[in-house]
């Protein structure tokens, strides 16, 4: 592995943070302050970032073992002979 | 007074009642069933999930066991012909090859089952932040697997935002199922060499945050990094060398490098329909590797609520990859039939590291039967397409159906 190809996941990797960051402070995107009374909406269940771990969890493995791709969405866990 | 006396014992009683609920601990168990069938008798797979979360005052754990059964005919990356001028001892994918025809060995037969238990302890170590540790092991006829991961989330104080990291670490050991062993990268079929277990070892990263936008919408974006190496060839693929009339003259081994490092960028948007109880979820990843595999996926769910208690949800994913470096559909040979091998003894005719385009259609109906129970069903339709791999194109249906209770 050369150590050329570590950059773009490291660049990626600053990326996300500063984003994340930004985000976490406020920053640079300026953004509804939504107050806990307005949060209605978004505890509903269909508002979710996850509404169905089970759905997820299949749906990761039928991909896993039939693209060459993987992850994203968040850890792995848990090798198969699969793929 | 005596009144007021009562109503007082009375609060008293309602508060004390009250906390004690807040500490009980909730249950909940979740279990789903799903069948996976591939046309023209390739892959089927009845899988049988259970999630038993257990969630009391910051503290929630989640047990998870897992059953697969899977069985069919898989291609194993040989050129399909009864045009072979060699023929096959000793290897196996699986129980055995589909050779129906002489000597077509472009499809394995196999039949596993597979079980798999983990736990994840999620605990609020504060206010705003909370660890994650988890373990999970399993098991099937040629692949051991054991995984151990521990996240970080800290969310502001407003709850608006939130920043996640988590680590992972996976160990696994791969062989063929009737030797236990796997055969030499490269070798050729019909005077291969074995050896032991293949051994791998994977390291995935990850960094995310969500972001609240608004009253109606909330973000997240995700940065995945995974380390691996060892054993990354599959003991049941095979190359085939053959002539410019499909006559197969050798075959050879799958051989991979012996490392891999993959990179993902995976953004999604959650957000209600203006004033509606209807919502969608907008996914997008961006996926490349050291194989040469680059891969863009699109998912976009449509959260349509029909009552209080029931709602639909229709679903579409497309995928793209480009196609591995080594990915070869097979190898050709000179004047004298001697195979032209790869200088780097590195290739797979593996149909999952050629170019393909994957779509998925999917509908989901769920209801609520009462305030502690509630069933879904699913059926999605997966439709694959390769750009070299002369088998056309993969079809799949899924059949799934989940039951949640808490108690």
């Amino acid at each position: 592995m050369s150590i050329a190809y570590y950059i773009k996941p490291l660049l990626m990797t600053v990326c996300a943070v500063s984003v994340c960051s930004c985000g976490t402070s406020g920053a640079i995107f300026t953004f509804d302050e939504v107050k806990p009374w307005e949060r209605g909406t978004l505890a509903r269940e269909d508002m979710q970032l996850v509404t169905d771990a089970m759905d997820q969890s299949v749906d990761d493995h039928i991909y896993f073992s039939k693209e060459a791709s993987r992850g994203g969405s968040g850890i792995q866990g848990g090798g198969c002979g699969c793929n | 007074m005596s009144g007021l006396t009562s109503k007082l014992a009375l609060a008293t009683l309602t508060l004390v009642a009250t906390n004690a609920q807040a500490q009980d601990a909730e249950w909940d168990v979740d279990t789903t069933y799903l069948s996976y069938v591939e046309a023209d008798d390739r892959v089927s797979v009845a899988k049988t999930m259970a999630n038993l979360t257990r969630q009391e005052d910051g503290r929630k754990i989640i047990v998870n066991l897992v059953h697969d059964t899977m069985s069919g005919a898989s291609p194993t990356g040989a050129v399909r012909s009864n045009n072979s001028a060699v023929t096959f001892t000793g290897v196996s994918g699986g129980s055995g090859f589909s050779a129906g025809n002489g000597s077509d060995y472009s499809l394995s037969t196999f039949e596993d089952t597979r079980i798999q238990a983990g736990a994840n302890l999620s605990q609020q170590t504060s206010r705003t932040t909370t660890l994650d540790y988890g373990a999970v092991v399993s098991k099937e006829s040629d692949y051991d697997s054991f995984g151990a991961n521990v996240g970080f989330t800290r969310e502001r104080a407003d709850k608006l935002a939130s920043l996640t990291m988590g680590l992972a670490a996976t160990f696994d050991s791969i062989y063929q199922s009737d030797s236990g062993a796997t055969p030499q990268a490269l070798g050729d079929v019909s005077q291969s060499q074995s050896f032991g277990k293949g051994q791998r070892n994977t390291i995935d990263g990850l960094v995310g945050g969500t972001r609240v936008l608004n009253k109606q919408t909330i973000a997240q974006v995700n940065v995945s990094l995974s380390l691996s190496e060892g054993y990354h060839s599959d003991p049941y693929k095979i190359i085939s060398a053959t002539t410019d009339n499909n006559q197969i003259i050798a075959n050879f081994h799958d051989s991979r490098p012996s490392s891999r490092v993959r990179t993902s960028l995976f953004g999604k948007v959650v957000h209600q329909l203006g004033d509606t109880p209807h919502s969608i979820h907008v996914g997008y990843r961006v996926y490349n590797d050291d194989w040469g595999i680059n891969s863009h996926t699109a998912d976009f769910r449509y959260h349509r609520q029909l009552t209080k208690k029931q709602y639909l949800q229709p679903h579409v994913r497309v995928y793209r990859q480009s196609q591995a470096d080594f990915y070869y559909r097979r190898f050709y040979v000179d004047d004298a039939l001697n195979p032209i091998l790869p200088s780097d003894g590195i290739a797979s005719s593996d149909y999952r590291l050629d170019a393909m385009t994957s779509v998925t259609l999917g509908m989901k109906y769920g209801i609520a039967l009462t305030k502690n129970t509630d069933i879904r069903v699913r059926a999605e339709y997966l439709a694959q397409t390769f750009d070299n791999d002369d088998y056309g194109g993969n079809d799949a249906l899924v059949f799934q159906t989940s039951f949640k209770y808490k108690f």
